[in-house]
């Protein structure tokens, strides 16, 4: 193949392939091993057998009634909260480890922030017999220990990661550094809609079930479309599971909510889409947190599912083009979003979605004209209820109130 | 003519091979850096492959990263490196390749990059990850600056790619012996003998080898394939053996240049 410019591995000027030359022949052999088997009858057979036998799909689609009349329009929760491992990372993870076992890769490695993608790989290794190792970050072990330990449960190795800020972007460049060094025999399960063609592409073809199924459920509950979708956005893959069946439809309204973290002002959130500089990290061109000598700034939030600096380069596309609409939500209105949800419905959430619910309960007008909006609860919360309590100075492992 | 295209010239002429050390700017401090580059200049070095560090390196191993880690630590920046080159170049003509990641060059602008990059004193540049179908523009561009090109070969691209990326950089092409991260190593492959060769004949402009590379013994036996030879963290590890102490630093340094070019010229 000549060299020359792959439009089709873009979004407008957003995704690519931006990798040292060692890397660009084990992804041509993704690509094609993607081209060939994922779109197979076959193959979507086994994708949609495993993900309803074992991950419990179709997750359901609620409405949302307190929530609804509090925020003056209709409101349907599509709960990934009640996918297999409790978010909406399994559907990714098993679509790809279908992949890998087509393309004989025994050895699956994986990076991991909070430990929600560790563990749904570490899940689907257990389910395919497969060599999993987690790369994460030393800082990161620390604080989710609680996965770590699930991870090791279910058989894989986790490897602590020591290099740059010991968080997520640095696990995934170890991941990326394994990858390039043992790539006959290993799968890189990348767990978000970033890194270099195909990943986001790939990524938002497995997650697309999420959209999938809610095109239909509320096709059935309302015999209609919904006119607004509102996601959580870290790496982005929960929100281009559930956009990506609507993107035909230019009526219906995106709305993406980042991590503000302690502020826009302060430096410490994870908000590239708001605070928009162009940048390539980890394969792909998008929007990323970056200085003005382009070194990586280390994120923060709340939330450890949405620290990471860079966002999928597609999101950044549709931001670019006015498709999609973001705002970025502080942690303290995140921890009132994660109580609004838990005593209005029932439904206690994890930090990343808690993040809509947040900025939704401060700013509900943000919807605008949605008459009938979806939003996607990407996890559930049970993970973060000892960071919460911690939040709000009580240790519940000691018994009652911190100092 | 190029400082870099002279001392090619020069040395192919004459039936040599190449020195090229790596070393990253600001490592372990910004003077002591400074330096390394007359030091290495002075014992035999024939093109200093200078890095400007970049906080998530992903085609680097650990030396590298930690040489990157202790230039930030020191308080490197662009306009820094940028400053210490032209500095330099009132001491020496060593041809320098600025060494660095695509995100530094994307911040700043492309155009602003090159033209700071040649300013400054360097003769060529070479982009880590950003391939030529990413860059074609950018390298086609470097011309108008009087920077010559370098893209990288690894023994998984076929003979047919190595052919055309010879045809688009102008300084050389700079093959990567392993297929993993940069970092000292004992030995290679079997088949790379094999594979080099291949590339050497499909490859149009001069092409040096590097990866793993920790002595002369190792690279010996494929000297027939290659006009030059790249070491980094080798020579690397002897400014994290030596904190503290810079002139035992320098003498080290001294030492590691001395004992791969002179072989390597003769």
């Amino acid at each position: 193949m000549p060299i020359s410019y792959h439009e089709e591995r873009h979004f407008g000027e957003f995704g690519g392939q931006y990798v040292p030359e060692t890397l660009l022949a084990p992804l041509e052999e993704l690509t094609e091993a993607y081209k060939t088997f994922a779109s197979s009858e076959e193959f979507q057979k086994d994708f949609k057998r495993i993900v309803s036998e074992y991950s419990g799909r179709p997750t359901p689609l609620t409405y949302a009634q307190q929530l609804s009349r509090d925020l003056n329009r209709e409101i349907y929760l599509k709960r990934e909260d009640l996918n297999h491992t409790g978010a909406h990372k399994l559907n990714n993870a098993i679509g790809q480890i279908l992949l890998a076992d087509r393309m004989d890769k025994e050895r699956i490695i994986a990076e991991t922030g909070a430990g929600q993608h560790g563990v749904a790989v570490a899940t689907v290794c257990a389910y395919f017999d497969k060599e999993c190792i987690v790369y994460m970050g030393e800082k990161d072990i620390k604080r989710q220990s609680l996965n770590v330990y699930r991870m090791e449960l279910l058989g894989a190795r986790v490897e602590p990661v020591k290099t740059g800020a010991r968080t997520l972007k640095d696990a995934t460049s170890e991941a990326i550094r394994d990858w390039v060094t043992n790539v006959e025999n290993t799968h890189y399960l990348l767990g978000s809609v970033v890194g270099p063609y195909p990943y986001p592409d790939m990524v938002r073809d497995f997650q697309a079930i999420i959209g999938e199924e809610t095109k239909e459920q509320f096709q059935t509950q309302t015999g209609t479309d919904p006119d607004g979708l509102v996601a959580c956005i870290g790496g982005g893959s929960n929100a281009m599971g559930l956009f990506a069946p609507f993107l035909d439809n230019e009526e219906i309204e995106l709305f993406g909510v980042e991590a503000a973290g302690e502020g826009i002002d302060s430096g410490r959130h994870s908000a590239p889409l708001v605070t928009s500089g162009h940048g390539v990290l980890h394969g792909s061109k998008s929007y990323l947190m970056s200085d003005e000598d382009g070194q990586v700034q280390t994120p923060h939030s709340v939330a450890a599912g949405l620290d990471y600096p860079g966002v999928g380069p597609q999101l950044a596309d549709l931001k670019e083009k006015g498709r999609l609409q973001v705002k970025a939500v502080k942690d303290d209105q995140v921890i009132k979003g994660f109580k609004y949800l838990s005593a209005l419905e029932g439904i206690i959430p994890a930090l990343e979605p808690a993040h809509v619910f947040g900025l939704l309960a401060e700013e509900p007008d943000w919807l605008g004209d949605c008459e009938q909006v979806v939003i996607n609860l990407s996890g559930r919360g049970d993970k973060d209820v000892l960071e919460v309590a911690e939040y709000e100075g009580r240790d519940l492992l000691a018994g009652g109130e911190a100092e | 003519m190029n400082r870099l295209k002279k001392v090619f010239k020069k040395r192919l002429e004459a039936g040599q091979k190449l020195f090229l050390p790596y070393l990253c700017a600001g490592d372990p401090d910004l003077e002591t850096s400074r330096e390394l580059v007359l030091t290495v200049d002075e014992n035999g070095a024939d093109v200093l492959e200078y890095g400007f560090p970049f906080s998530d390196p992903v085609a680097d191993g650990p030396t590298v990263q930690k040489a990157g880690l202790r230039s930030f630590d020191s308080g490197v920046s662009l306009t820094k490196v940028f400053a210490t080159v032209s500095d330099l170049r009132s001491e020496t003509e060593l041809p320098l390749v600025m060494m660095t990641y695509y995100n530094p060059v994307l911040k700043r602008g492309e155009d602003w990059f090159l033209e700071h990059t040649s300013e400054a004193g360097f003769d060529a540049i070479l982009v880590v990850d950003l391939p030529p179908e990413e860059g074609l523009e950018f390298y086609q561009r470097a011309a108008d600056y009087e920077l010559e090109t370098i893209l990288l070969a690894t023994p998984t691209t076929p003979p047919e790619r190595v052919r055309e990326l010879s045809q688009l950089a102008t300084g050389f092409i700079y093959y990567v012996m392993v297929t993993g991260v940069t970092g000292a190593r004992t030995g290679y492959d079997t088949k790379l003998a094999e594979r080099l060769q291949v590339a050497r004949e499909a490859c149009e402009i001069p092409l040096v080898a590097g990866f793993g590379v920790s002595n002369y013994e190792m690279i010996a036996p494929y000297l027939d394939y290659v006009d030059g030879v790249v070491t980094g963290s080798a020579l690397i590890q002897k400014i994290e053996d030596n904190l503290g102490e810079p002139d035992k630093i320098k003498s080290e340094v001294e030492q590691f240049v001395r004992n791969l070019a002179e072989p390597l010229h003769s």
